[in-house]
């Protein structure tokens, strides 16, 4: 089965291994929608996938309840708006280091270590941030919630920042940053290519930070960073799990109610020019023994540039490359044998600009060169030819089904309401995501790509062995 | 509306105030028509199913020479059954979004078919199919191998993964234990069609079997469909006896010179049994020496002293032999220090035991989070088809919280002293730190670990 390379979209801290009535209260249910073309089945009264809650505070806070009574387990997490392209200039990886901070000694609770209390009641923990979000959660018993809340509260504005400890973590955040990059080829390679591939954007900048920046972060530079940012106005709280709308107000009322809210906070960051030229990053690294090439090329972002094609986009790349049926599968892997794997992707979890990544492993024996023109003949040729009516309605039909599988779990509506929210749009797009994606036609999703696949907003990465260890051709 | 609840509450004074009110977790014994039993959790919260079975054999099931067919077997059985061809399969299953996964582990052959209940029909026959008539074509055979021959040239540039297969090495030497189970490329190349229909064949079999389902199904549902999908399975499975171990891997250290900015260090010394009395006690012991942040390890090498991202513990079983490991990554310059503070720290622990505190923050969080790992079909389905297959009995999940809860700061102390064994600790380091910090007994560099995986030639194995 193909896999995606690593593309680190997020940092999480722990090493081990998707509109608004203010003070009401409002119920959706989500439903599965009627198919808009033929399929195999026709979707008759399906029941609600979801039963959706919402409602916020007086100090701007929104609430998302996801109801899941699978388990007696809530999984509670708080989405603020602040990522690491909104760091100040010279300061990458504050928003991270602030994540790390956040688990330390509050003016409430200055000893607290905020994991070793989560475990004290049973539960589990952790925290990512993106470029666009930092994220704190939480999985514990539903009648452990409230005392993790009254948690998460006293962090939000609470927060004491310490000498010692800052600089201690500071260590760790550094050693983070050789384990995840200078130790991984991989890594390292994706850090350069999005440096290459936004050439204004702060995508551009690591979310971890640049070395030399991050050993320089100061306690008033996280003290500032926080003053600014972490406020209940700049947060979503979504709660999924065996909890009901009713217990779950008076406690969220009750842990989060008497935070002030702070300063209205827009964002804006710097955008992208129209790009010129396609770049190319080459690597050589003698700790692996295989050659890998990946294109990552700017697109469509369901939340900013052009988000009116992201739909189409999404159904478009199905069909190229998301799975072994897909075109690159097919041409590069089966029928000519020059990939041991290859395919493409559509990433969505980044607010301003998404990315199509497009990758493959060539046989033995293949040079890059080859490999790349074939590539480029297979997008060629979908570009010409488009996409036969069964191929839409499978993609559409994968694509919507899938979804289902977000109701089987607690984290993934965690994530897709939590990101909805946080970048900007609603509850109920969330909820007409599989209409938007059922709707698109084959001229639609052809055009889509056509304007996405345009290899002048793209950088081509290689990462190869040294010469003297490029693998010699197996005969099976 | 089924609900995850039974009638009955699992009520502990102590866990009541400490945990909260369990609900027991309801699990129906459920046998075919045709005498296929399976363990179900009827689950509500979503329209889906997920089957998860498995057989008992997995690579150490594999010839000599001829290590990596199980993991084919494994890649093999979606990519072509029936009169279906690698690309008609796969596209079945990538259009109703059917989630079939089949793994070949050491000593396990698992798979796991989840799909929405629209789909479940066909999802259904597909698994059928997939496992009692796999066509292994020629050209899906080829390109599962370069698939592999692929994941082993990945691998040998992943520092986990070097410390496991050298660990596998000093351990087990030619014991199948040892094998890679994603093979060699020279014992890929020897792997034959014949050989994958001798596997499954030998090894998918019906008194080899246990099956696990979760989720929108009920008990007269799932009957006949154990039989439709499981029951063309040959009745009797042949395995081969797994010889005993004889290896004492014990008090060495164990240098992979890898250039790069930090290294890896993974420490084992013998385990401790399932089926031990003192397993659970266990538990708690392994939770404290290196859980989680305020562990003994966790708070000296990170915490403290800033030496690690993080380091964690913890038991693995095999049939026959048990092992306690801890691993962590850090500066190649932080090695030697945090090898000696880890030793440090295992005596004392080992020696004079935990405080009560301690012994009462491990009880409280593994009893409590223990049912978080219960949140999806496929995750309950996994997990009772573990129990099934490592005999752990039907009340596991909600005898866990209980059985943890009664142990107590003497137990842990005692087993603490019998169970850590510092003076046996053998330590394997892959990375490069500073000339003459480390003293190691045994020293091959990352190179030559990747030569010997990927090299054409003499069999090593």
């Amino acid at each position: 089965m193909p896999y995606p390379p690593y593309c680190p979209g997020a940092l999480s801290k722990r090493a081990r291994p998707l509109g608004f009535a203010l003070g009401g209260v409002l119920a959706f249910m989500l439903a599965l929608p009627a198919m808009a073309q033929s399929g195999p089945e026709p979707a008759d009264s399906e029941p609600p996938l979801y039963q959706v809650e919402t409602f916020t505070l007086d100090n701007g806070l929104r609430v998302v309840l996801v109801e899941n009574d699978i388990a007696p387990v809530v999984h509670h997490m708080m989405w603020y708006a602040v990522g690491a392209a909104d760091e100040p200039p010279g300061q990458s990886g504050i928003a991270h280091f602030l994540e790390h901070l956040m688990f330390k000694g509050t003016t409430a609770r200055p000893d607290i270590d905020f994991s070793i209390e989560v475990r004290r009641l049973g539960g589990r923990d952790n925290a990512f941030t993106s470029w666009d979000a930092t994220v704190y959660h939480q999985t514990v018993a539903s009648d452990r919630l409230a005392e993790v809340m009254a948690l998460e509260a006293d962090r939000m504005r609470g927060l004491e920042l310490n000498l010692d400890e800052v600089l201690t973590e500071r260590d760790v955040i550094l050693e983070e940053r050789r384990q995840r990059i200078d130790n991984d080829p991989n890594s390292a390679l994706s850090v350069q290519m999005d440096a290459a591939l936004f050439q204004n954007h702060p995508y551009g900048t690591p979310i971890i930070g640049w070395a030399h920046e991050m050993a320089a972060l100061t306690l008033d530079d996280a003290q500032t960073f926080y003053d600014a940012w972490y406020a209940p106005n700049n947060a979503v709280l979504v709660v999924v799990g065996d909890i009901e709308l009713d217990g779950l107000r008076a406690m969220v009322e009750r842990a989060y109610g008497a935070i002030p809210a702070g300063e209205t906070i827009e964002r804006s960051r710097p955008m992208e020019p129209e790009q010129a030229a396609p770049r190319r990053v080459e690597m050589i690294d003698d700790r692996v023994r295989r050659v890998t090439w990946r294109r990552d090329y700017i697109a469509p972002s369901y939340y900013g540039w052009r988000m009116e094609e992201a739909a189409a986009l999404d159904v478009a790349v199905e069909i190229l490359g998301a799975n072994t049926s897909s075109r690159l599968y097919q041409d590069l892997v089966v029928e000519r044998e020059l990939a041991s794997n290859a395919g493409a992707f559509y990433s969505t979890s980044n607010r301003d600009y998404g990315q199509i990544i497009v990758y493959a492993t060539p046989s033995d024996g293949v040079d890059v060169a080859t490999l790349e023109a074939a590539v480029d003949a297979v997008i060629a040729d979908t570009l010409e030819r488009g996409f036969a009516e069964h191929e839409i309605d499978n993609a559409i039909e994968r694509l919507v089904t899938a979804a289902t599988y977000g109701a089987d779990s607690l984290t993934s509506p965690g994530r897709m309401f939590g990101r909805s929210l946080t970048f900007g749009l609603g509850v109920e797009d969330v909820m007409t995501w599989p209409d938007d994606i059922s709707a698109v036609t084959g001229p639609q999703a052809l055009d889509a790509l056509a304007r996405a696949l345009d290899i002048d907003r793209s950088v081509t990465g290689v990462l190869r062995p040294p010469e003297s260890q490029q693998a010699a051709e197996v005969r099976p | 509306m089924t609900r995850l609840t039974g009638t009955l509450f699992v009520i502990l004074a102590l866990a009541l105030a400490l945990t909260g009110a369990a609900r027991a977790t309801e699990i129906q014994r459920v046998v075919s028509p045709g005498g296929i039993e399976a363990w179900l959790v009827e689950t509500d919260a979503a329209p889906v199913v997920t089957i998860a079975f498995g057989f008992e054999g997995g690579a150490v099931q594999d010839a000599p020479g001829r290590q990596g067919t199980a993991n084919l077997v494994a890649e093999l059985l979606n990519d072509g059954a029936g009169d279906l061809d690698a690309a008609a399969f796969q596209e079945r299953l990538n259009s109703l979004a059917i989630d079939l996964r089949i793994d070949a582990r050491r000593e396990s052959f698992t798979g796991a078919l989840r799909t929405t209940l629209r789909h479940a029909d066909e999802a259904y026959d597909l698994l059928h199919l997939a496992l009692t008539e796999p066509r292994f074509d020629g050209d899906a055979i080829d390109r599962a191998r370069a698939g592999v021959l692929d994941e082993i040239r990945r691998n040998t540039a992943d520092p986990d993964w070097l410390a496991a297969r050298v660990w596998a090495d000093v351990a087990f030497g030619d014991h199948p234990y040892g094998w890679p189970s994603r093979g060699t490329a020279q014992t890929l190349a020897a792997i034959g069609r014949a050989d994958l229909v001798e596997y499954t064949g030998r090894v998918l079999a019906r008194d080899n079997l246990s099956v696990a389902v979760a989720g929108r199904i009920s008990a007269a549902q799932l009957a006949p469909l154990l039989d439709r999908i499981f029951g063309d399975l040959p009745a009797t499975a042949t395995l081969r006896a797994v010889p005993p171990v004889t290896t004492e891997p014990w008090r060495n250290t164990v240098l992979v010179e890898r250039q790069g900015a930090q290294a890896r260090l993974v420490v084992t010394q013998p385990g401790i049994a399932r089926d031990d009395p003192d397993y659970f006690t266990a538990l708690v012991l392994d939770h404290i020496l290196a859980g989680s942040f305020g562990s003994r390890l966790f708070d000296a090498l990170r915490v403290e002293r800033g030496l690690t991202y993080g380091i964690s513990s913890g038991f693995s079983h095999y049939d026959q032999v048990d092992y306690l490991t801890a691993q962590s990554d850090m500066s190649n310059d932080n090695v030697a220090e945090a090898l000696e503070v880890l030793r440090r720290e295992w005596t004392l622990l080992a020696d004079e035991g935990p405080s009560a505190e301690e012994v009462a923050d491990a009880r409280l969080y593994l009893s409590g989070a223990f049912p978080l790992d219960l949140t999806s079909t496929r995750d309950i389905a996994e997990l009772v088809r573990f129990m099934r297959m490592q005999d752990l009995g039907i009340d596991y999940i909600d005898r866990f919280a209980e059985e943890i809860l009664a142990v107590d700061q003497g137990d842990v102390r005692r087993v603490a002293n019998a169970v850590l064994r510092p003076d046996l600790l053998s330590a394997v380091i892959v990375g490069a730190p500073p000339s003459g910090a480390i003293e190691a007994n045994v020293n091959l560099t990352a190179g030559e670990l990747a030569d010997r995986e990927l090299a054409p030639g003499e069999p090593s194995l």
